[in-house]
């Protein structure tokens, strides 16, 4: 008989496992989105400042406006820390519902047997990706600086390490 | 052979001497250590724990947020979102909660003292 501990159980390992593994790659993604925001805000800036400034004063008002508005966004994308955003802490809406789902319809559906098996699966996924963020971790701490190689640069290294040269 | 005896005999009483000291004066160092290590007060894990929870979905945000509110009635959880809920806390913290202990926690008063207790949460 399955009891509710061991599907709550189950379903800590899981969410953790995502949790875990996703958070790294979610930090970077904000952190590339917030420099784009701020240099695509800044540019915005420059082109209203270098507008020719011979228009009435409401028009340059309005202008000097806008420049304050650009201002307090850059702030407060600068002040804005991907690290300490704490919705990187969940996994998404959807992807929750759907675990959810799965878990009630093995639950409703299936035998003991069955749903300790389905369980399993569940266990075995979780450390998958436990086993799969370890192995990406080790890779880089091997191969300093290895992060954010082209396929070409990769290749060319490859090569290097045993003495060779890409042809050009 | 007394003369010899005595002349062992006081740098061996020098050295313990030297060693009772030597121990004394780790104690405080170690007692330094201990607190700075810890250096979570309340309130802040209180915000930061307020924070995670209100993080967690947009009905929670708008609810009032004490010590004394349970997850399961307060909060309105059911027994997966809690789990989440531990789960983002422990991620937040670096710490992990045993499950006994995470059974034990019902309500954000509770969970903040565990953490304070914690000595490797930061």
């Amino acid at each position: 008989m399955v009891n509710q501990q061991n599907l709550l159980q189950v379903y800590k390992q899981l969410i953790k496992a995502i949790v875990k593994n996703d958070r790294r790659s979610k930090i970077i993604q904000r952190a590339n989105e917030i420099s784009k925001e701020i240099s695509l805000l800044s540019y915005q800036k420059i082109n209203l400042l270098r507008q020719p400034s011979n228009e009435d004063t409401k028009a340059k008002l309005s202008k000097l406006r806008s420049v304050q508005e650009i201002d307090s966004k850059i702030n407060k994308l600068k002040a804005e820390d991907p690290k300490c955003d704490k919705n990187m802490l969940y996994i998404s809406n959807s992807m929750k519902t759907d675990i959810r789902e799965d878990m009630k319809a093995i639950l409703i559906k299936e035998n003991d047997r069955q749903i300790n098996r389905k369980l399993n699966n569940f266990i075995d996924i979780a450390a998958f990706l436990n086993n799969q963020r370890e192995y990406d971790e080790l890779i880089e701490r091997y191969n300093l600086g290895s992060r954010g190689l082209t396929q070409d640069e990769v290749v060319k290294r490859t090569a290097n390490k045993v003495g060779l040269d890409v042809p050009l | 052979m007394f003369r010899q005896l005595l002349r062992t005999a006081t740098p061996l009483a020098h050295r313990q001497a030297a060693i009772a000291t030597k121990r004394t004066s780790i104690v405080p160092q170690s007692l330094m250590r201990y607190y700075s290590a810890s250096g979570l007060t309340k309130d802040d894990v209180t915000t930061r724990i307020v924070d995670v929870i209100k993080a967690y979905d947009k009905s929670l945000a708008a609810k009032p947020i004490s010590l004394e509110s349970t997850y399961n009635k307060d909060l309105g959880l059911d027994s997966l979102d809690t789990v989440e809920l531990i789960v983002a806390i422990e991620e937040e913290f670096e710490i992990e909660i045993p499950d006994k202990v995470a059974d034990e926690l019902k309500n954000v008063g509770e969970t903040v003292d565990y953490i304070v207790s914690n000595p490797d949460a930061n």
